[in-house]
């Protein structure tokens, strides 16, 4: 099984891209991996944590993180979280190159839906990876 | 829990909202592109109402330093990008990848049914 949780500033895009993934065309590596949505509730975040707290989360409960790409890289950043914290075993967190474009290009939405799948199906493999971009 | 003081804050990852993660800069695009309430909070439903009114009142306070901070955001993803002959090769090899794990998962399913027809 493969957990998924999307930070809440792409909750719709994650939502889309979800929508994406179970169409027909790649209904069977869906099923395969096994893909749940969770969201912060679910594993007891709120939307006001921080970076750090969410990271952790994340790591402790096995979940990749899905998130956008257009904060700081201050202290509290989860740049500067996964600078600090990343070891070789921890998941790697995936970040949309251009979360606007889920929207606007379905061209690009599929890019990152392949992307996506393409990164999970290694999984394990890529983890201590600390941020992917998508596509 | 959200505090009822909803403002702009700074936590180190540019201006924020003081009762939740999502940043000025999240929004941005969106406000540029004129989306309404009800629009953006399809896309970041965690959103209320007085949270986007804050960030829009936020954007016209510091429009000039909004709009920098948008433009370098940009220009970083602009300078991660690859060429996109590079970006092609590596997308079909992508693909490559996906059509033969579709293929490993049919020959597993294809296995376990002739498995269960066999018993």
């Amino acid at each position: 099984m493969i957990l998924l949780l999307a930070d809440v500033n792409i909750e719709g895009h994650v939502g889309r891209l979800a929508g994406l993934m179970q169409t027909q065309y790649w209904r069977e590596l869906w099923e395969d991996l096994d893909i749940r949505l969770r969201t912060f509730a679910d594993i007891g975040l709120s939307a006001a944590d921080t970076d750090e707290s969410v990271w952790l989360a994340c790591q402790q409960q096995g979940l990749y993180l899905l998130t956008n790409n257009r904060n700081d890289d201050g202290p509290d950043s989860l740049e500067a979280t996964i600078r600090i914290r990343n070891t070789e075993t921890s998941l790697p967190v995936f970040t949309l190159s251009d979360a606007d474009q889920v929207f606007r290009s379905k061209d690009y939405a599929e890019r990152v839906v392949e992307s996506l799948f393409d990164y999970l199906l290694r999984a394990e493999s890529l983890r201590g990876a600390g941020r992917l971009f998508l596509p | 829990m959200k505090t009822k003081i909803i403002e702009i804050v700074d936590r180190g990852r540019g201006p924020q909202l003081s009762t939740c993660r999502i940043t000025v800069q999240d929004l941005v695009p969106y406000l540029q592109q004129g989306l309404t309430h009800e629009q953006i909070r399809e896309i970041m439903p965690v959103l209320s109402d007085d949270e986007i009114t804050t960030v829009e009142q936020y954007v016209r306070e510091n429009y000039e330093a909004v709009m920098e901070l948008d433009q370098r955001i940009r220009a970083r993803a602009a300078a991660r990008r690859k060429p996109p002959q590079a970006e092609e090769a590596e997308r079909q090899q992508r693909l490559a990848r996906l059509d033969a794990a579709r293929q490993r998962i049919r020959g597993q399913k294809q296995e376990r049914n002739g498995d269960s027809a066999a018993r």
